[in-house]
């Protein structure tokens, strides 16, 4: 069929050449189409339910919306898990879906649920943006030159500068974190309203129904008609003191003789800073789930440029400090740089061995055209360009099937210029290419078939590495067609006048002296194989358990991520001031540029934490610039002390913002190890928690340790007591009406100032309520109007109180989280695991369960998949060899390429200092059916002569001197290809890394034991020789 | 290359160099074997003087910064970051005057001074107030006019059995010098009776009157009290001051006592304070309000206060010694307060204390503390996730 094809196509030779252009014409455009980024976007799909209940405490959020919520929610289909966490005020509930789920679909089928719950009111809910963490590409900060204030700088954000962002394509959402939201207030003391004999509900009441528009439909006269517009909002502060409350003695009482009325702020729930400004206001990009993000961000950028040219006040500047597309950049130039680096060492040996430039520019075509070809195809099947897509092609292996296709036409041709034969050069051509058409059909098959497992990986590690198995397979089909259809086709035009066929002078010395080294160790064959199975031994017995193992490898992603824990119940103000000698500390160090403080949370509430956390991002400067440390690691171990030195009982966890929020929000936490207890009992759990806390502090390597969720924070708890309030005819609604508004601060109406709106609010005067005992005397009105005091009603204690309520799956959760440094994350989970099982788990009450989480689990699972997935991927190349040996000991000796690999890859981990992850298995995977290919063409070369009838020792010398050429260059070729890869250092690298290192090193000593050791097992196993029944052997390159 | 097929061709008797190689070729194997198992079991049972992950040690445990010492006892590494960002204060005894609570009240009586020959008298700040104190003035002046009544009553009937008596005494002395007639004598007799009785009806007449004015006149003074006014208060206010009225809730009571101090503050004048005592607390309860009303009587001698006026008043303003720490200091843990006490050595320990009012930065300690105490104060904050192990140990103990 293929032979056909070929044929076909050396007819209509045009036609390729032109169906070639149109495939790389179609690449170009699926480039300027295709989203880049630097890493894909490995967030779970998730919907989150937020709800706003402002005011109350955790437990009143728990009982009252995130349960509602929750049992609403167990009806949506295709569900994995459901998490919440409730903090005052505020209500996340969280589902993440199974993977493949669509975005739209699922929050369709959340919609669907929400629209039945039954929330109190006051309580808002909506779903928040689609968008995950990984959506949160740009940050900026809005600065003034001192001509405006805070409020005025967060008004500017919320009505100026975030509008206008949303605006822009692709952006899903953009919070606000700081500044003071401006609000209007009705401040009252409460000796005020009882000179007047005024209630609270009185002021309210007041405002309420003196703050409306009315429409009056139309009034007609003669031919004309008026629009009739009642026009009584609130538009001006003048206008709520002039509010009339009621009339005393034929005397109207105005709201300004009972209150001050003025333009405040409403309690903020963060505070940003950035290096040395203590307050300042931030907006945080969101961009929407399966955006491209360089495009988001260009029309961020330009959004960004017309508010700062035209839209904001003089003195008023929007700055960004994060970008993702530096990100981007700085990961494209990465890889850009080793694909370059690489597809030009490639082309370089090509020229050493083939000696040709022709030949040699021949084959490197083989590279761009593959690309275009894999890029239309990840166009197609949504795969973004990247550092783990484009990034991580062998362009070694990918001219393999071009090499050997481009290679036996020169000998060919070289051979008929020799014989002097009158063939004309396509006729040779089409022979040459329907002889070697099945070698190169099977070796580029055997190399796509040990990437296709891969495509089985789920998960985190699935959205990795799959886009990258897929875009390898996509380029290997590339370079397949162009070997066997363009090749031939590019020959007749490249070598119409024939080709004389070179060999590197190099080559030719090396060749005997290989023969001589292949006869000693032929005769010293059985210490040869004791020398091999004592390495293999060696390493699996001393350097494997050496070697760490991990989940993924680190993934720099440039900036740092701080979190850190005050104590609970540290009041904002005090966290934020704690943050300052933060930033103080890191501005210390020459070699960061810039940090940014948030305390607290953002006003969206996707971020439900309190007022005690820091949420910190440390911006390094180039590293060109660093002048004191070497590795971004130090910089932070180096940060972690000084930090811990001074905080020593704060919480500090050390991470980045994509890989912190992401595995956050699908594992529920981005600790190396979780260890999460679940049940009823908050106190049983936080026993078992802080148990458990110890413990984990005692295992070597340990780091971090603490409770996730924060512990219980003083609450100041108003009970109103039924019988009192019976007594006093008081109803509860007045106690809790005096609470929300009095207190709580709750918006009781708006006012418009053009097309912004701001909340009005009634508030007491805070410098009189500065105490439980304060909080006590002020008055709750009867229903007959007379003023009690709150105390005579009410019970108010200071009791500790949940400062958030993690749940899962419908039950309480609380998580213990660890960091695992210097040692490998698998052996610390065991020992971890041992000591828990003795100590802790014979004691846990029935009902709470426990389990072990975070990155861990990650790695457990990645560990099952790859224990079936590596030998499977084996069985698979063995199998294939099989069918086309069809020869168990041929079989054998090409498989025994995978230890011979496999010894390589092992020694480059152990020296590089790398751990075992999900890239290095990734890297073995596709070692695997890579560094069969030299056994396969040592094998075959020996088989070949053995077949004409040369005794076993002559076949295997002559053989493997014969294919030492097209061995060392496949192997060279390949190894090249990623070489620059395996060495990089830059931004982004760092995932590409372990499974380039994998693949080069594991080719570099695959093709040293194929060439010294192969023949020996060779002379040792002597396979049985047997002939295809399709009359020739598929693999035979002779 | 010749076309031999060494394995498969019938071969005779093997030559010397055959059965040498034959031989190496064993040998070699034996030797091979022998020395690979060899390394085998060296590699699998001699131990490993570097066991995997020793070389990479975890991070040599630092000092720590602030540990537990004992029961109760925290220790802060001397020259740490910690110990110079933390602030050491002493307790203090000071004198606080605040107010044990705040009521609002209004001016509703003033004795404003009279002009030339007008007497001083009472401005109130309600009809009702005015109607009262003045049927109570009244009262009082019937009072007066019945006891004088009843003087001049006696006084009459006295004066008049003293006549009549003096008649009958005459006529005693007529009849025995024959002058008159028994008849005349037993008819003055009977007069002298009469006098008698009508003397004492008129007295008792009087003096029920001056009962009745006085029953009227404590009704009023009642009236007067449940219209918010002591009588009492009215008869020793002098022009110089004069008189608020305050509903104190029920569940204060206890908190207030006559002779207390105050200090009020007028609406109308915010700036000024005005010194006060508590004169009489109210004998019952409002029932609608459930308050005591509570009398003052405020000082105001440039005469500013008007009645109607309103204020708010601080009561128990009387000096008091106090011990006050910074607000700082104070780290409430489930519902118990503690403070960190010095205990030399940089060594503090966990104490409970009982805490009162905020004094502007400051808080009250009720106890717990003695004065001259040293206590952390800002920055106690840090040592909270310490002191909780410390109370969860102690617990568990």
């Amino acid at each position: 069929m293929i032979a056909y094809l070929i044929e076909a196509s050396m007819r209509l030779r045009w036609v390729v050449l032109l169906l070639t252009a149109a495939v790389c014409g179609l690449g170009l455009y699926s480039f300027q189409q295709q989203p880049i980024d630097a890493y894909p976007d490995i967030s779970a799909q998730m919907v989150q339910v937020i709800t706003v209940y402002p005011g109350r405490a955790p437990e009143e959020v728990e009982r009252q919306v995130t349960i509602p919520i929750e049992i609403a929610m167990r009806t949506v289909p295709r569900v994995e898990t459901v998490r919440s966490r409730t903090i005052f005020g505020l209500s996340v509930v969280q589902l993440t879906f199974e993977e493949g789920t669509e975005s739209y679909w699922a929050r369709q089928r959340v919609q669907e649920n929400l629209a039945s719950v039954q929330l109190p009111e006051g309580a808002e809910a909506e779903m928040g943006p689609l968008a995950t963490a990984y959506g949160e590409v740009y940050r900026y900060e809005l600065v003034s030159d001192g001509t405006h204030d805070l409020m005025e700088l967060r008004t500017l954000n919320d009505w100026v500068v975030i509008p206008r962002l949303l605006r822009a394509p692709g952006v899903a959402e953009v919070s606000n974190f700081g500044g003071l939201e401006k609000q209007y207030a009705i401040t009252f003391r409460p000796a005020d309203l009882d000179r007047f004999g005024l209630s609270l509900n009185d002021v309210v009441e007041a405002v309420k129904t003196n703050n409306a528009s009315a429409g009056g439909s139309i009034l007609q006269r003669g031919s004309m008609s008026f629009v009739i517009r009642g026009s009584g909002a609130i538009q001006t502060l003048r206008q709520i003191e002039d509010t009339y409350v009621k009339s005393v003695g034929g005397s109207p009482i105005y709201l300004r003789d009972v209150a001050s009325v003025e333009v405040d702020h409403l309690v903020p729930f963060g505070i940003f800073s950035k290096d040395r400004v203590d307050e300042s206001v931030e907006g945080i990009v969101l961009m929407r789930k399966g955006e491209n993000p360089s495009r988001v961000l260009a029309e961020v950028a330009k959004a960004v440029t017309e508010l700062n040219q035209s839209e904001l006040p003089e003195g008023v500047q929007v700055v960004p400090f994060y970008d993702r597309q530096h990100l981007v950049d700085a990961t494209l130039h990465t890889v850009a740089h080793s694909v370059l680096l690489g597809i030009t060492l490639v082309v370089l040996v090509l020229l050493l061995f083939l000696g040709r430039p022709a030949m040699a520019a021949l084959v490197a075509l083989t590279i761009p055209f593959s690309l275009l070809f894999a890029l239309i195809l990840m166009y197609v099947s949504g795969i973004p360009i990247g550092l783990l897509s484009v990034g991580a092609i062998d362009f070694g292996i990918i001219v393999d099937g071009a090499v050997i296709m481009a290679e036996h036409i020169a000998r060919r041709l070289g051979e008929a210029r020799e014989r002097g034969e009158p063939h004309s050069v396509p006729r040779v051509v089409l022979a040459a290419a329907q002889e070697i058409e099945r070698p190169v059909f099977f070796s580029v098959l055997m190399i796509m078939v040990a990437y296709l497992p891969l495509l089985s990986l789920s998960s985190i590690e699935g959205l990795l590495f799959r886009p990258m198995a897929l875009t390898m397979v996509f380029a290997l089909l590339g370079s397949l067609l162009f070997a066997l259809f363009v090749v031939p086709v590019l020959a007749t035009l490249v070598f119409y006048r024939g080709y004389e066929e070179w060999e590197n002078p190099l080559l030719a010395l090396m060749r005997p002296a290989y023969g001589y080294l292949l006869r000693f160790l032929i005769q010293f064959r059985w210490l040869v194989l004791g020398a091999v199975v004592c390495a293999l031994a060696t390493i699996l017995v001393k350097l494997v358990p050496r070697l760490g193992v991990e989940f993924l490898p680190y993934m720099d992603e440039g900036v740092i991520w701080v979190r850190a824990n005050f104590p609970e119940g540290t009041a904002l103000q005090q966290s934020s001031e704690y943050g300052r000698r933060i930033r103080e500390i890191a501005l210390e160090f020459p070699d960061v540029k810039f940090i940014t403080v948030q305390t607290g949370r953002n006003d969206s509430g996707t971020d439900p934490f309190p007022p005690s956390r820091l949420e910190i991002m440390i911006g390094p400067r180039p590293k060109e610039q660093w002048t004191e440390f070497s590795t971004k690691h130090e910089l932070v171990a180096a940060l972690g002390q000084r930090l811990r030195e001074e905080f020593p009982t704060t919480r500090f966890n050390f991470t980045q913002p994509i890989i912190d929020s992401v595995t956050e929000d699908t594992n529920g936490t981005s600790a190396n190890l979780a260890v999460e207890f679940s049940g009823a009992a908050s106190d049983v759990l936080l026993e078992l928690a802080n148990q458990t806390v110890e413990l984990l502090r005692t295992v070597p390597g340990s780091q971090d340790v603490n409770i996730e969720q924060e512990g219980p924070q003083p609450q100041l708890v108003i009970t109103p007591d039924r019988m009192r309030c019976a007594r006093h005819d008081v109803r509860i609604e007045d106690v809790t009406n005096l609470i929300n508004i009095a207190l709580g601060g709750e918006a009781i109406g708006t006012l418009f100032e053009g097309e912004r709106r701001f909340d009005i609010a009634v508030k007491v005067d805070r410098r009189i309520v500065n105490s439980p005992l304060a909080v006590g005397r002020l008055p709750v009105h009867s229903a007959s109007g007379m003023p009690i005091p709150l105390n005579q009603v009410a019970r108010i204690e200071l009791v500790d109180g949940q400062t958030i309520i993690a749940r899962e799956n419908a039950r309480r959760r609380i998580t213990v989280r660890c960091d695992i440094v210097g040692r490998d994350q698998g052996g610390f989970v065991k020992e971890a695991q041992t000591r828990f099982d003795e100590t802790i788990r014979p004691r846990m009450p029935p009902g709470y369960r426990v389990a072990w989480l975070g990155m861990f689990e990650n790695l457990d699972r990645a560990r099952q998949h790859f224990l079936y997935l590596i030998p499977l991927t084996a069985v698979i190349i063995f199998s294939l060899l099989l069918l086309t040996f069809r020869s168990f000991s041929s079989a054998v000796l090409v498989v025994a390429g995978i230890p011979f690999a496999c010894i390589g890859a092992l020694i480059a981990l152990y020296l590089r200092d790398m751990h075992i992850n999900v890239s290095t298995g990734v890297g073995f995977c596709a070692l695997f059916g890579i560094a069969i290919m030299d056994g396969v063409l040592m094998v075959r070369g020996i088989n070949v002569l053995r077949e004409a009838g040369f005794e076993l020792r002559a076949a295997i010398l002559l053989g493997a001197q014969q294919r030492l050429r097209p061995i060392l260059m496949t192997a060279i070729v390949a190894i090249f290809g990623l070489l620059p890869a395996s060495l990089a250092t830059g931004l982004g690298s760092d995932v590409q890394r372990p499974l380039a290192t994998v693949i080069v090193w594991g080719l570099f000593s695959a093709m040293l034991l194929t060439l010294f050791v192969l023949p020996v097992l060779y002379y040792l196993i002597n396979p049985k020789i047997t002939l295809s029944e399709l009359g020739g052997d598929p693999l035979a390159t002779h | 290359m010749s076309d031999k097929h060494a394995d498969s061709a019938a071969v005779p008797l093997p030559s010397p160099q055959r059965i040498w190689a034959r031989v190496w070729s064993i040998g070699q194997f034996l030797l091979s074997l022998g020395l690979t198992l060899a390394f085998l079991a060296y590699l699998l049972f001699v131990p490993d003087p570097l066991k995997p992950g020793d070389s990479e040690q975890a991070a040599p445990a630092r000092p720590e910064i602030v540990s537990l010492v004992g029961p109760g006892l925290i220790r802060v590494q001397p020259g740490s970051p910690l110990d110079k960002k933390i602030q050491v204060v002493p307790v203090r005894k000071g004198t606080i005057s605040d107010p044990v609570m705040m009521v609002t009240g209004r001016v509703i009586a003033s004795l404003r001074p009279g002009h030339g020959k007008k007497e001083d008298y009472w401005q109130f700040d309600s009809p009702d107030l005015l109607a009262a104190h003045t049927d109570w003035e009244k009262a009082q002046a019937d009072i007066v006019f019945s006891e004088t009544q009843l003087e001049q009553v006696k006084q009459l009937a006295a004066t008049r059995l003293k006549a009549q008596r003096e008649v009958v005494q005459r006529m005693e002395k007529l009849v025995a010098a024959g002058t008159d007639t028994v008849k005349d004598l037993t008819a003055e007799r009977a007069n002298l009776i009469q006098v008698e009785i009508t003397g004492r009806q008129e007295v008792h007449q009087a003096e029920t009157a001056v009962r009745v004015a006085k029953r009227d006149e404590a009704a009023q003074a009642r009236k007067l009290q449940q219209a918010g006014l002591d009588p009492e208060l009215l008869k020793i206010a002098t022009s110089d001051m004069d008189i608020v009225v305050a509903d104190v809730p029920e569940g204060r009571i206890n908190q207030v006592r006559v002779g207390q101090s105050c200090l009020a503050t007028f609406f109308g004048l915010p700036r000024e304070r005005f010194p006060g005592k508590v004169r009489s607390i109210s004998p019952v309860l409002s029932i609608e309000r459930r308050s005591l009303r509570v009398l003052f009587v405020i000082d105001d001698p440039d005469d500013k206060l008007r009645p109607g006026m309103f204020a708010e008043i601080g009561l128990g303003t009387d000096s008091r010694e106090a011990l006050l720490i910074p607000a700082d200091a104070i780290l409430h843990l489930g519902r118990s307060d503690y403070v960190l006490v010095a205990q030399g050595d940089n060594t503090w320990a966990i104490r409970e204390v009982q805490v009162g009012e905020p004094h502007l930065n400051e808080i009250e300690i009720l106890s717990g503390l003695s004065h001259e105490e040293q206590v952390i104060g800002k920055g106690a904050i840090l040592f909270k996730p310490v002191v909780v192990r410390s109370l969860r140990s102690s617990e568990g103990r």
